[in-house]
C-alpha cells in the first residue's frame, strides 16, 4: 500500500521524475562500464604479470629467494629428483602445468659486442605450455645448444639468428664457465627490464655450463587453472608431503607483492568511484524529493490530520524514491549492459592513445578487454540504491512533521 | 535590463534553498575538477623528476643511432664532445641550464667471491653527477662517488645483495670494450650501496667514475651521453629542437619525453583515465542542474503568467531566466574555485599520503619511473581557467532549457488556478 502510494508519487510529476531517473540511469550505466573496464583491467595485469614468466604458484629451495645464489638449489645441495615432482604436481587437480628452471646471470658476446644477462635455464616442452612468451624464437628450438634473447637484448648484441654467442659465467665449482651457443630468434615480453636482459637456453645445457648436477635445479613454476587458488594451493603444498625436503611453495602474490598490493588498491577503488558518482545521485535525489515533498505538503497535513503517522509518512516518501531507484536502476542495467556486452567483443581498444606499457612487475596492453563481471553489476546498484535512500530520508523527516493546521491553510512551507 | 537583473537576482533568493543546492552540486564538481586535475599534474611532473634525476636528464645528446641501437662503439668523438661542450656554454648556464653530465654505459658481469649478476655499469663524473641526480638521497649506505678515477663504486641494492658484497668489499665487473673481442675486467670496492625504488634498476645498477670506465672500455676522452639539466621541465623540447641544428649531424639529441616514450604513453594514458572520469561527472551534475532548473520553471508557470499579464515580453521572460543561471552559474563557479583552489593549495604544501590507499611495502614505480609516496597538487593557469569555463559554459548552456520554457506563451488561465 504505502509502496503504491509512493510510486504513484512519482508519476504525479513525470517529467522532473524522468530527468531523475535518466540521471540516475546513466550513473549507473557508467559506472557498469567502469568497473568493467577496470576489472578487464586488473584481470589483464595479473595474467600479465603471471603468464610472461613468473606463474601462479612457484617452488624453491627455503632460501632462494631473493638472493638467486646458485647453490641454493631445490632440495638442498643434493638436488632432487625433479622430474618426479614436476610430473606429480602435474596430476593435482588444481594444476595446468608445471616446467622446472636454472636461473643465472653472465656475460653474452659475440666477438663484436657484449651484454650482461639474465639467463634462465628450461624445459622447452613444459615450458611452453606454462609461460606466454611471444617472439620469432620458440623454445622447442633449443635443442643443439641455441638460444633465444630479448627483443632489445638482441638488438644490442647485433646478433641475428644462427650468430655464435659465447656465453661467460660462474660456475658452482668456482671456476668461470664458458660456453659457445647459437641464437635461434627473439622473445617479446613487452617488459622492458627483461627484454633488455632475458636469455633463454636448454636447462641441460645450463646445468653443463654451470658445473650443476643432472639433479639440481632452482625452480618449479606452476601454472593453475584458476589463478584465485594460488594461495591455498601453495599452502596445501607446504601442509603436504608432495614436496621434498628443503623445498617451499611460494604464491604471485608473495612472488610479485607490489603487484599483489596495487591490484587490491584498484579493488578498493571501485567504492571510491562509486562513491563519488553515489554523492552527485544523492544531491539530484535530494532535490527531486525535497520538491516532491514541498509540493505536497497540504496533502501530507491532510493526511496526518486524517491519523497517518509520523513513521507512515516516512515510509511513503523513502518508497517513493525507491521507486526513483528502481526504474533508475533498471533502466541504467539495460543501458550498461549493451555496452559492457557491446565492448566484450572487441575489448577497448586505446592503441591510438598508447602501446605497451610496463608497471609495478607487469605490463598493460592497449587493448583492454572487458569482460561481464558481476561485481561491476551489484556493487554500484547496491551503492546507489543507499545514495538515493539516504538521500530521502531528509525530505521524508520533513513530511512526517509538517504541522497538519498551517499547511492546510497553506502557510506551511514544510 | 535593470530590472530583469533584479529580478532574477530575487528569484534565486527567494528560493534559497534550491538555490544553494544547485551551487552546492555545480561548486563541488568544479572542486572535484581541480583537485583532480592538480593531483594528476603534481604526479607527473613528480614522476618525470624522478625519472630525469635518475639517469636520465632534461635533454640528451648522444652519438647518432645510440637511442635506438645501442652498442660501446657508438660514442662521441673527442672532436665532436667539444663541440657539444662549447654549444652547452653557448646555450649557457643563464638560469634555463644548470648542469650537464657527461656518462658512458656498458653491460657486464659482476662477480665476487659469493655469486655474480649481470649489470649495467654507468661511468659517470662524480660531482656533476650526485648535483644533478636523485642518487644522494637514495643511498642507503657509505656515500656517492668521491674520486675521478680509482676503483670506487656505487651499487644498487639489488646486486649488492646478489654479489653478498658490503661496504668496502671488492667484486669484479667483466666487460667487451669497444672495438675489441677482448674481454675486460676491473676490480672495484663498493663505496655506496642505493635504493632507487625500481627494483630492475637496483638488481643491475653499477655507477663507478667516467674516466674509471673510459679505460674498461676502451674509450678515452669518449663518452656515450652528455645529459644536460635544466631549471624546469618545459624548456627541454625547445633545447633540443635548437640542439639538432647547431650540433652536427653525428650527434643525435633527445628531449626527456623521446628518451622516456613509455613514460610519455603512461601519462597519456592516466589522463586519458581522468578525462574519461571527469567526463562522467559532468554529465552527472548536468542532470542534476537540469533537473533544478526544470523543477524551478515549472513551478513558476503561475508566475510567468502574471509577469505576461504586467507586460514582460517572451524574450524578457527568456532573458530574466537566462540572467538568473549566469547569476547562479557565477556565484557557483566562485565557490567552486574557492573550494577547489584551497584544497590546491592544501594538497600542494601539505601533499597526499600514497599510504592512505596503498600500504604494500616498496615503492611504485610505473613506466620506468618512480611514484613518490606523496602526492603534491600542480595546478596551471591554464588547467583553472579551462575547468571554470568548462563549469560557467555547462551551466549556461543547461539554463537555456528553462529559459526556453519561460519565454514560451502562457496560459491567462494559470493565474486563476490556487
Amino acid at each position: 500500500m504505502v509502496f503504491l502510494l509512493g510510486w504513484r508519487n512519482l508519476w504525479r510529476n513525470p517529467l522532473r521524475s524522468l530527468i531523475t531517473i535518466v540521471g540516475l540511469a546513466s550513473g549507473y550505466a557508467v559506472l557498469m562500464f567502469l568497473v568493467s573496464i577496470t576489472e578487464g583491467m586488473r584481470v589483464q595485469m595479473l595474467n600479465n604479470g603471471t603468464d610472461l614468466l613468473v606463474g601462479h604458484v612457484q617452488i624453491h629451495h627455503p632460501e632462494y629467494l631473493p638472493d638467486r645464489d646458485l647453490y641454493e638449489t631445490l632440495g638442498g645441495s643434493e638436488g632432487t629428483d625433479w622430474r618426479a615432482l614436476a610430473e606429480r604436481l602435474r596430476r593435482e587437480p588444481e594444476v595446468a602445468a608445471s616446467t622446472a628452471r636454472i636461473h643465472a646471470a653472465g656475460l653474452a658476446s659475440t666477438g663484436e659486442s657484449s651484454a650482461g644477462v639474465a639467463i634462465v635455464g628450461i624445459d622447452p616442452v613444459q615450458e611452453s605450455k606454462v609461460s606466454g612468451l611471444q617472439g620469432q624464437g620458440s623454445p622447442k628450438n633449443l635443442q643443439g645448444r641455441g638460444l633465444l634473447l630479448g627483443e632489445n637484448l638482441q638488438q644490442e648484441l647485433v646478433a641475428g639468428t644462427g650468430t655464435e654467442i659465447a656465453l661467460v659465467t660462474q660456475a658452482a665449482d668456482g671456476t668461470i664457465g664458458n660456453d659457445l651457443y647459437r641464437n635461434r630468434g627473439t622473445l617479446r615480453t613487452g617488459m622492458a627490464f627483461l627484454d633488455r636482459s632475458l636469455m633463454l637456453v636448454h636447462l641441460t645445457d645450463l646445468q653443463e655450463l654451470l658445473s650443476l648436477a643432472p639433479e639440481r635445479i632452482h625452480e618449479i613454476t606452476i601454472k593453475l587453472r584458476d589463478p584465485g587458488q594460488a594461495e591455498a594451493f601453495a599452502t596445501r603444498l607446504n601442509d603436504s608431503d608432495i614436496l621434498p625436503p628443503g623445498a617451499v611453495a611460494r604464491s604471485w602474490r608473495s612472488l610479485l607483492p607490489t603487484l599483489s598490493d596495487y591490484l587490491d588498491m584498484v579493488t578498493a577503488s571501485y567504492v571510491v568511484m562509486i562513491g563519488l558518482v553515489g554523492l552527485f545521485a544523492a544531491l539530484g535525489v535530494l532535490n527531486t524529493m525535497l520538491m516532491s515533498v514541498f509540493e505536497r505538503v497540504r496533502e501530507l497535513g491532510m493526511l496526518s490530520a486524517l491519523g497517518m503517522r509520523p513513521a507512515s509518512v516516512v515510509l511513503t516518501v523513502v518508497s517513493e524514491s525507491i521507486a526513483l531507484a528502481v526504474a533508475g536502476l533498471g533502466t541504467g542495467l539495460v543501458l550498461g549492459s549493451l555496452l559492457v556486452w557491446h565492448l566484450s567483443s572487441t575489448g577497448l581498444d586505446l592503441r591510438s592513445w598508447m602501446g605497451e606499457i610496463s608497471l609495478l612487475e607487469t605490463r598493460m596492453d592497449p587493448v583492454i578487454p572487458v569482460a561481464w563481471s558481476w561485481v561491476a553489476v551489484w556493487l554500484p546498484a547496491v551503492g546507489l540504491l543507499l545514495a538515493t535512500v539516504a538521500a530521502s530520508l531528509l525530505p521524508a523527516l520533513r513530511a512526517a512533521f509538517v504541522n497538519p493546521v498551517l499547511a492546510m491553510r497553506n502557510l506551511s512551507k514544510a | 535590463m535593470k530590472i530583469i537583473l533584479k529580478l532574477a537576482w530575487r528569484n534565486l533568493g527567494r528560493n534559497r534553498r534550491r538555490t544553494v543546492l544547485t551551487a552546492a552540486t555545480v561548486a563541488l564538481g568544479l572542486a572535484l575538477l581541480l583537485v583532480t586535475f592538480g593531483l594528476g599534474d603534481g604526479s607527473h611532473l613528480q614522476m618525470i623528476d624522478n625519472a630525469v634525476r635518475m639517469g636520465s636528464g632534461h635533454v640528451l645528446i648522444q652519438h647518432q643511432g645510440y637511442h635506438d641501437h645501442g652498442g660501446v662503439q657508438r660514442a662521441l668523438e673527442a672532436e665532436t664532445l667539444s663541440q657539444v661542450r662549447v654549444w652547452i656554454e653557448q646555450e649557457g648556464f643563464d638560469g634555463s641550464v644548470q648542469s650537464r653530465v657527461e656518462r658512458v654505459f656498458s653491460t657486464g658481469l659482476a662477480s665476487s667471491a659469493d655469486g655474480s649478476t649481470a649489470v649495467r655499469v654507468i661511468g659517470s663524473q662524480p660531482g656533476p653527477e650526485s648535483e644533478a641526480s636523485k642518487y644522494g638521497e637514495k643511498l642507503v649506505a657509505g656515500e656517492f662517488l668521491s674520486s675521478e678515477t680509482g676503483d670506487q663504486a656505487v651499487v644498487g641494492a639489488g646486486v649488492a645483495r646478489k654479489l653478498g658484497v658490503g661496504l668496502g668489499s671488492k667484486f669484479v665487473v667483466l666487460s667487451q670494450a669497444s672495438g675489441s673481442a677482448e674481454l675486460q675486467s676491473r676490480l672495484l670496492r663498493v663505496h655506496g650501496i642505493l635504493r632507487t625504488g625500481m627494483d630492475e634498476l637496483d638488481q643491475r645498477l653499477v655507477i663507478i667514475p667516467l674516466e674509471a670506465a673510459q679505460e674498461l672500455l676502451l674509450l678515452p676522452g669518449q663518452v656515450h651521453q652528455v645529459a644536460v639539466f635544466m631549471e624546469d621541465v618545459e624548456g627541454a623540447h625547445a633545447l633540443a629542437r635548437r640542439g639538432r641544428t647547431d650540433l652536427p649531424a653525428s650527434a643525435e639529441v633527445l628531449d626527456w619525453a623521446e628518451a622516456m616514450p613509455e613514460l610519455i604513453e603512461f601519462i597519456r594514458m592516466d589522463n586519458a583515465g581522468n578525462y574519461l572520469f571527469n567526463g562522467i561527472f559532468l554529465l552527472l551534475i548536468a542532470f542534476v542542474v537540469l533537473n533544478t532548473l526544470m523543477m524551478s520553471a515549472l513551478e513558476r508557470r503561475r508566475e510567468y503568467a502574471l509577469l505576461d499579464a504586467l507586460g514582460l515580453t517572451p524574450a524578457g521572460r527568456f532573458l530574466m531566466m537566462f540572467t538568473e543561471a549566469v547569476l547562479l552559474a557565477l556565484f557557483s563557479t566562485a565557490a567552486g574555485l574557492a573550494l577547489g583552489y584551497g584544497a590546491h593549495l592544501y594538497l600542494e604544501s601539505h601533499g597526499l599520503p600514497l599510504e592512505a590507499f596503498y600500504d604494500g611495502e616498496g615503492d611504485l614505480s610505473a613506466a620506468g619511473a618512480v611514484m613518490d609516496p606523496v602526492l603534491y597538487s600542480r595546478l596551471s593557469n591554464e588547467r583553472l581557467l579551462v575547468s571554470a569555463s568548462i563549469i560557467m559554459f555547462l551551466t549556461m548552456i543547461l539554463a537555456l532549457v528553462p529559459a526556453w520554457r519561460a519565454g514560451r506563451r502562457v496560459s491567462v488561465q494559470l493565474l486563476g488556478r490556487m
